[in-house]
């Protein structure tokens, strides 16, 4: 016997396994609403128990079900004619029109002595939004920029205060554990005030995750990964991104996350070769220091002392080893971790086919950054579409049931000081990776 | 009466329906009618969107109920006349000109040059005079204790020689008419060799190895004088309050913090903060050499021991270019200290 939540929120039951189903062709009820199994304590998605599943589906060659939705629904279903094809993200963002905006954007964010940020922000990532259609719709983007204006006067007040205190170690140190207690904290508020401030076809997203969660994903977990050399890293990014990911939802549907700890381990190692040279070169300058020590303490006063620009001169040669493997390793773990995020995230069935290629990315930011900096920063709009176009085009949606069927849910408004904060000290909880 | 296609979301479902919407001017009310839908909104319950680019926008109803319409040219005319009290788009018109886009180049260019050279400068030099003198002192303490133990050993110079250095000093600064409360420390520099350097408190390092260097005491005087300069200047202070303005500056224009700490922002972050280093050196050459004078000290003697320093260290024997440089090159700065009459 089941006990479930209906399409207008309240709790209808106990109910047999066999008038789920009967509902479920009837279309009252979708396999993406929560259900509860008598004599237990945990809310789950129709879809979840075994009951309820689609029939198992041959396993494709990659370990994922085949891709064709017809095949997971029950004979005699009512269920709409959703589209059966993957379906692309598109998006239509052009950067001549971007620029002016963005131009604008700074002009008065300029003129205004900072206070036009918040604006600049929201009209930002309204362009953005609304230039991205996913099943023939766009996103809307409702953010209200006063509330980003008390964010980022917050934040900038943090933000000074540690930077002066920096000349004070011992004040630092204090105010930066107090920081890094309250990081998960404003990791949470900001998942929340961009995923309730996100909407599509007329429904909010919104972001579940509590303080006590997040601490573990975000503080506790991260502390012992020092203690590992390291190895712990991937467990621990696996369990970030299953933290975030799991608790978005759209409308009432929650969003699920199946990423293994084994695929982030595949990703972290493979990244781990290209940092190889940084590494090297890392212990190279060890053995420099150290050889000049030596040589210094042997020589007495005899030694001619080496000059601090033929220390600079070796930091150079060091950029043009550890600047590029960096940069080229970092843009081979965006795409994967990319990749992995979508590929293994899903919405009531509705699943995500991401396909970035490395190479793609590696050229798409090594011209961005490049242009970028040759024309002062002026380019940046240029570069910002060329990245959003690259994500779309990386993505595809698998929908699954009607589309049409998702519920809103009851949501309260939330601060943007944590917004404010990632923007400012850049998180990495993104997402979309 | 102006009718315009549009989706409706009632905000409870993620189900589209395609709607005509009519604006009826006289009673002031919006009609939104398709085949499930048919709704009647005074103006206080409408809010529109403002224009952005292309993209579609949203008309918002108090319930929670919106319509996403596409043809912005029919909507901003419906709009004029319906409710004029939502103001014109004279954001979109801003963002949409490219005459204004071109002024706004030229002007942003002229005003991150303007920034840079004067403004920031200017700024960072209030703020570093007007932090309270205890605030140096904890820092310079501070700082000097991490550096002992670091990269400084205690000194090898003898008692006598300390003694006659800081009498040599204390009678400069007396001719000078400097009363500011300095205080030197001699330490051996663990491989750096030659070298001084002054600590916003008012504390100044100077390295067993110059004090070597030097032929003659007076050149010692002078290099102390250079470093008195960066004290009473603020340098280090004004350093510190440059450089983090100019990576906050970096992240706000582009709106991204992490590339500036990786790498389209690295580098001409440290070459702005070469330059304004540069222009410290400069400044605190200009004054040691006035305030020599003053002591009646010849100021050649600071030439001559930034000659010393300079083939003791082998620093012009590399070929970097100025503006990579934390320092003036050796030679221009001679020049300008004997230039100086």
């Amino acid at each position: 016997m089941f006990t479930i939540i209906g399409v207008d929120g309240k709790e209808y039951g106990p109910v047999t396994a066999d008038q789920i189903r009967q509902w479920i062709t009837e279309n009252r009820l979708t396999p993406a609403m929560q259900a509860r199994r008598e004599g237990e304590t945990e809310w789950r998605r129709i879809a979840d128990f075994a009951e309820f599943a689609p029939p198992a589906p041959p396993v494709g060659a990659d370990g994922m079900p085949p891709l064709d939705p017809a095949a997971t629904v029950a004979p005699g279903a009512a269920l709409p004619a959703a589209p059966a094809e993957p379906q692309p993200v598109v998006f239509t963002g052009e950067w001549t029109e971007y620029f002016k905006i963005w131009i604008v954007n700074v002009l008065l964010t300029i003129v205004t002595l900072g206070i036009y940020a918040a604006w600049a922000k929201v009209r930002k990532r309204r362009y953005f939004c609304a230039n991205t259609r996913v099943l023939g719709h766009t996103f809307e983007y409702l953010a209200d920029p006063v509330k980003i204006l008390y964010g980022n006067l917050i934040v900038g007040a943090i933000f000074l205060a540690l930077a002066l205190s920096q000349m004070m170690p011992l004040l630092y140190l204090c105010l930066l554990l107090l920081f890094s207690i309250a990081a998960p904290w404003f990791i949470v508020r900001a998942l929340a005030f961009n995923a309730r401030n996100t909407a599509w076809r007329g429904l909010r997203f919104n972001f579940t995750g509590k303080y006590g969660g997040s601490a573990m994903v975000f503080l506790l977990w991260p502390l012992m990964v020092p203690f590992t050399m390291g190895l712990l890293m991937p467990v621990v990014a696996q369990k970030q991104k299953d933290f975030v990911v799991k608790h978005h939802t759209f409308g009432r549907t929650a969003f699920g996350f199946r990423g293994t700890v084994e695929a982030f381990f595949k990703v972290y190692g493979v990244t781990l070769l290209f940092f190889l040279p940084v590494i090297a070169a890392y212990f190279g300058f060890i053995a420099f220091m150290i050889k000049l020590a030596i040589e210094t303490q042997k020589g007495g006063g005899g030694a001619r002392p080496p000059s601090t620009d033929s220390l600079a001169l070796f930091g150079i040669a060091m950029l043009f080893v550890v600047v590029p493997a960096t940069f080229i390793g970092i843009q081979y773990f965006r795409a994967r971790m990319f990749n992995l995020l979508w590929n293994n995230s899903s919405l009531a069935g509705t699943r995500f086919l991401a396909s970035m290629r490395f190479r793609d990315l590696l050229l798409v930011e090594f011209t961005n950054k490049l242009v970028v900096a040759l024309t002062l920063g002026f380019l940046f709009p240029w570069a910002a579409i060329r990245t959003a176009k690259l994500r779309a085009d990386s993505l595809k949606i698998v929908p699954f049931g009607n589309p049409d069927d998702f519920i809103a849910a009851e949501q309260s408004a939330v601060g943007a000081v944590g917004d404010s904060a990632n923007d400012f000290f850049d998180f990495d909880i993104g997402f979309g990776a | 009466m102006t009718d315009i296609p549009a989706t409706y979301f009632d905000g409870r479902t993620s189900r589209p329906h395609a709607v005509t919407l009519r604006w009826h001017a006289l009673d002031g009310v919006l009609e939104v009618a398709g085949e499930e839908v048919a709704l009647r909104l005074a103006r206080r319950d409408v809010t529109v969107e403002s224009r952005l680019g292309r993209g579609p926008r949203f008309i918002r109803f108090a319930d929670g109920g919106r319509c996403e319409v596409a043809d912005n040219d029919t909507l901003d005319a419906v709009i004029a006349t319906w409710a004029p009290q939502h103001g014109g788009n004279w954001l979109h018109r801003l963002e949409t000109s490219w005459r204004l886009v071109a002024v706004a180049v030229v002007v942003l260019g002229a005003a991150m040059w303007a920034a840079i050279h004067h403004g920031l400068p200017w700024g960072a030099k209030k703020v570093a005079f007007m932090l309270p003198a205890e605030f140096t002192r904890v820092l310079g303490d501070q700082t000097l204790e991490a550096l002992d133990r670091a990269m400084l050993a205690p000194t090898t110079l003898t008692h006598e020689r300390q003694i006659k250095l800081r009498a040599d000093f204390a009678a400069f600064l007396q001719a000078a008419g400097d009363t500011t409360p300095y205080q030197i420390e001699f330490r051996a520099l663990k491989g750096q060799g030659a070298n001084a350097f002054a600590l916003p408190s008012g504390t100044i390092v100077i390295s067993d190895e110059l004090v070597l260097l030097a032929e003659d005491d007076r050149e010692i005087v002078a290099v102390l004088a250079h470093e008195c300069a960066h004290v009473r200047h603020r340098h280090v202070l004004r350093a510190v309050l440059q450089n983090s303005a100019v990576v906050v500056a970096f992240a706000l224009v582009t709106g991204d913090a992490s590339s500036t700490a990786a790498f389209g922002g690295a580098v001409p972050t440290w070459l702005l903060q070469s330059k304004f280093s540069r222009e410290f050196e400069r400044e605190a050459d200009a004054d040691a050499v006035e305030k020599l004078r003053a002591a009646g000290l010849d100021p050649a003697h600071l030439a001559t021991m930034l000659g010393r320093l300079s083939s003791a260290h082998g620093d012009d024997k590399l070929a970097l270019p100025e503006y990579a440089r934390s320092h003036p090159p050796t030679q221009e700065r001679i020049n300008a200290i004997k230039g100086a009459r």
